[in-house]
């Protein structure tokens, strides 16, 4: 017998409110949370530890490989195999009638989405290697870049001109950040589905795709690495003061200096059983510098990742397996947090979904037609088509949990919808698509084709 | 280097910390929590892997790094984050039982029966006695002993007796496991440990409640014994159940046991102690059943050290961190007795149940080395002490704490001097280990 663990059973009274978002609210708090009672009974406890045991399993099985076969068999991405029951059972799990996730159990996971947060961040870094950067040819990043800064601005520009109609007044600053979160949220590609080609280690040049995807990536992580440094939280817990540049540049300095030090640490560390507990502790600890800052850790981690993936050390390949072998089921565990932060009767988030879509596709499409009037890179009909209609990654589920840490407001609330909505909303659109031009027997069949033989060998 | 990373992390995480001094109660709780998770994580690696190369255990290296980080020394892992990572308190508690019970297979462990029961019976009773006694002679210098009488006083010191005879199954087996170490002298500790575990819950509740009636308070013998039918039956009962559930994973699942494994020792520890129920003996059932019962008992080992080492590395960090060093201030003089005492004790009356038992000859000698180390138990009934009797239990929990602050420090290194002398090191697994490995990893097949 050890002394018993009190965590879950913490007064919720000294908790601080979060009626719809994970962030610590302005002084003085806007809601007070209508809590009922002061502590989870026993009865409450014990179905909340066994209904997140449960979703944890349940996510960590959703990340099986016979799942993923099973994905790839049937030509769908994450998002609506796996990705769609969990936003589903996360929403369940928050009803009050269930009450397995509900505010206050949230608030009491923060620190594992911070982690989650660091994990993803540094994942998306850690493909940023040497090989991908010389990879991309000058007209594939112009494309990326006129992809990137369309998609971006027609965002902008929509969900913009919808949030002056319905956000309450909260000054300019607000007004922006929230924009800006919603097209950086929304600029990012998945990296898997059928928009994408296989991609073969030591196959030679990489697709030119591949390339205007990570540069999607990049576009997110500026847009996140902006609002964090220039849109700062509004709560006080903070002794430093300084300008939004500065804050930049503290970002960058220490997703460097981060990245530096595990660099150190990994190299100390032999690869055996060591060395996963040292990665983890390495995320953890970025994430939680950047997160006790107030900066995104998706932003230190991924610049931490950069810094690793390009300096030369031995344990690259064991870096690389051991963060892609977590990273699936973070996310679906992001998906569940998502799906419990979920206010379907709030229609402003709806719209956003559907702005967010119109967004993307218009600007997409006016970029490649950029594209082919100043004769850069031109992907074939088929890659553009898919490209257009790529789903939003999961990057940009991360995107809309790390503005839930950091930031309060409703539109912080509205911008969960507005991304799972649209992921699901893309994702059906580029399946559909995709299983059109497959009556053709065109291309994108024979990387189906190319993808289910990688899998099953 | 790995002092050199030691003392950047610090600095790092001190400048994090001075960035925002507010942050422990709201806002960067959460990336509080964080920050010292992935600081303790990395620096009680690190700082273990020093204590190794200087002959030391490396759970020893954790536990300092604890103290050391804790908010009563540097301060760089704040009260509140400290009370967060408790949650990997019960797990790991969980899985150490977990491994606990799988290693106590009945057709090895019978030929160790005898000694087992015979230290059980004078090591371990005779030792609480032993305190017992001291501690009523010693009543001078203990300030909360001023104004009871001779029979309330002799009540007090034999509950804590009982207290401070408490063991520590998590560090004999982590040391066990960090050592590889195999045989006679490492089994035998491992079966007293978990056993006399109960034996001290029982007497425990027994001599306390006895206790209590000599305070004028009323102590229902019936409602006692009902409490401890249930805390001990029922989790019995819900150990079968867990084993059970475990050797049906095993069998019908193929990939992503690790992961399953920590679920069932989450469950176990955190609904476990909420229904009354002991983790710990829950824990070790189901971890015997799958081991005597089923054929997967090699399985359950190889499962817990592929997904432990981050939460044993937390845990044993978390622990040093919350060691009351103040404790020591105000009853230093008598916990160093009483530990100097208890130590003395474990170790010739182990030599004389050795001899009883007629046990062999590394166990007479040896065996009473991984009596010592103390931990959660004494801590628990610590806090139980001061919740039934509450105008004495301060101070006297606080002797408590200083005696398992001293054990903590000073036991693990003479149980991992007692693994070595008898040859037991490395037993387990003889190809030699590189630098850094030799114990548990954290499990990362969840991501299929």
């Amino acid at each position: 017998m050890e002394p018993p663990t009190a965590i879950l059973e913490t007064p919720v009274s000294q908790l601080p409110p979060p009626p719809l978002i994970l962030a610590p609210q302005p002084p003085p708090p806007p809601v007070e949370p209508a809590l009922g009672k002061r502590f989870w009974s026993v009865p409450e406890v014990i179905k909340i530890i066994l209904g997140l045991v449960v979703l944890f399993a349940l996510a960590s099985l959703g990340a099986h490989h016979k799942v993923r076969r099973l994905e790839r068999k049937l030509r769908i991405s994450g998002v609506i195999t796996a990705g769609l029951p969990f936003v589903i059972l996360g929403y369940i799990a928050s009803l009050p009638s269930v009450g397995v996730l509900p505010d206050t159990v949230l608030w009491v996971l923060r620190p594992v989405l911070v982690l989650a947060l660091g994990w993803i961040g540094f994942v998306v870094g850690f493909r940023f290697d040497a090989s991908v950067i010389e990879s991309i040819q000058r007209p594939v990043a112009t494309a990326g870049f006129f992809v990137g800064a369309f998609t971006f601005t027609s965002i902008l520009i929509f969900c913009g001109a919808l949030l002056i109609l319905v956000e309450p007044s909260e000054g300019a600053g607000t007004f922006f950040r929230d924009a800006i979160l919603i097209a950086s949220a929304g600029s990012v590609i998945a990296h898997r589905g059928p928009h994408v080609p296989v991609r073969r280690e030591g196959g030679g040049r990489a697709d030119p795709i591949w390339g205007i995807v990570h540069l999607q990536h990049l576009a997110g992580i500026i847009g996140l690495l902006i609002v964090a440094a220039y849109f700062r939280p509004t709560d006080a817990t903070l002794m430093w003061q300084l300008p939004g540049t500065a804050w930049l540049f503290i970002t960058l300095g220490l997703g460097t200096a981060i990245g530096g030090i595990v660099y150190a640490t990994l190299c100390s560390v032999k690869p055996g059983p060591d060395f996963v507990v040292v990665l983890l502790g390495s995320v953890g600890f970025a994430a939680g510098i950047a997160g006790f800052l107030r900066l995104s850790p998706i932003v230190v981690c991924f610049i931490a990742g950069f810094i690793l993936a390009n300096l030369p050390f031995h344990t690259r390949a064991l870096v690389r397996s051991t963060l892609v072998r977590l990273e699936r089921p973070i996310y679906l565990i992001f998906l569940l947090v998502s799906g419990s932060l979920l206010r379907v009767g709030e229609w402003q988030g709806w719209m956003i979904m559907l702005l967010l879509v119109a967004g993307t596709i218009l600007g997409r499409s006016v970029a490649w037609e950029i594209c082919r009037r100043r004769h850069v890179f031109v992907p074939s009909h088929e890659q553009k088509r898919r490209l257009t209609l790529a789903p939003l990654g999961a990057l940009s589920v991360a995107v809309a949990v790390n503005a839930q840490l950091l930031y309060y407001g409703p539109v912080i609330s509205w911008l969960v919808v507005g991304v799972i909505g649209a992921s699901i909303v893309t994702e059906i659109l580029v399946q559909f698509t995709a299983r059109g031009l497959l009556g053709g027997g065109g291309s994108v069949a024979a990387v189906v084709r190319e993808e289910a033989n990688e899998v099953a060998s | 280097m790995r002092i050199f990373l030691l003392i950047v992390f610090a600095g790092l995480m001190h400048a994090t910390r001075s960035f925002a001094p507010q942050a422990g109660a709201d806002g960067a709780g959460a990336a509080g929590t964080a920050v010292a998770f992935g600081y303790l994580l990395l620096s009680a690696l690190f700082a273990g892997s020093i204590f190794k190369s200087f002959g030391l255990p490396r759970l020893t290296g954790y536990l300092v790094t604890g103290i050391l980080a804790g908010p009563q020394v540097m301060g760089l892992v704040s009260q509140p984050a400290l009370e967060n990572l408790e949650i990997f308190n019960g797990m790991a508690i969980a899985l150490i039982a977990l491994t606990a019970g799988a290693e106590l297979g009945v057709r090895e462990m019978k030929p160790l029966l005898r000694s087992i029961f015979w230290i059980i019976v004078v090591a371990i009773l005779g030792v609480m006695a032993i305190l017992s006694v001291t501690i009523y002679l010693c009543r001078d210098l203990l300030p909360f002993f001023n104004g009871l009488t001779l029979i309330q006083a002799i009540g007090v010191a034999t509950v804590l007796g009982v207290t401070m005879t408490a063991q520590s199954p998590a560090v004999v087996i982590a040391l066990r496991s960090e050592m590889q170490a195999e045989g006679p002298v490492s089994r035998t500790v491992l079966g007293v440990v978990v056993l006399s575990d109960l034996v001290v819950i029982l007497i425990f509740a027994v001599v306390s409640s006895l206790t209590t009636t000599l305070f004028g308070n009323s102590a229902d013998a019936l409602e006692t014994a009902g409490r401890l039918a249930w805390e001990i039956l029922g989790s019995v009962g819900a150990g079968v159940l867990a084993g059970l559930l475990l050797a049906g994973f095993f069998k019908h699942v193929k990939g992503g046991a690790a992961l399953f494994v920590l679920a069932v020792a989450f469950v176990m520890a955190e609904v476990g102690q909420r229904v009354a129920f002991d983790p710990l003996i829950i824990a070790c059932a189901a971890g015997a059943l799958v081991r005597n019962f089923t054929s997967y008992g090699h399985k359950l080992l190889e499962e817990i050290e592929g997904s432990s080492l981050a939460v044993y590395v937390v845990f044993f960090a978390v622990t040093g961190a919350s060691i009351h060093i103040d404790a020591l201030q105000m009853v230093g003089i008598p916990a160093a007795i009483f530990v100097l005492v208890r130590g003395t004790g474990f170790y010739g009356l182990n030599w004389v149940a050795g001899t009883i038992a007629r046990a062999p000859m590394s166990i007479r000698k040896y065996a009473g080395f991984g009596l010592m180390p103390q931990a959660g138990l004494a801590l628990a009934l610590a806090l139980l002490f001061s919740r039934t009797f509450p105008d004495l239990g301060v101070t006297a929990a606080a002797l408590v704490l200083g005696g398992v602050a001293i054990n903590e420090m000073v036991a693990p290194i003479l149980y991992r001097f007692a693994l070595v002398k008898s040859g037991e090191a490395g037993a387990a697994n003889p190809a030699p280990a590189p630098e850094l490995e030799g114990a548990p990893a954290l499990a990362t097949e969840s991501g299929g």
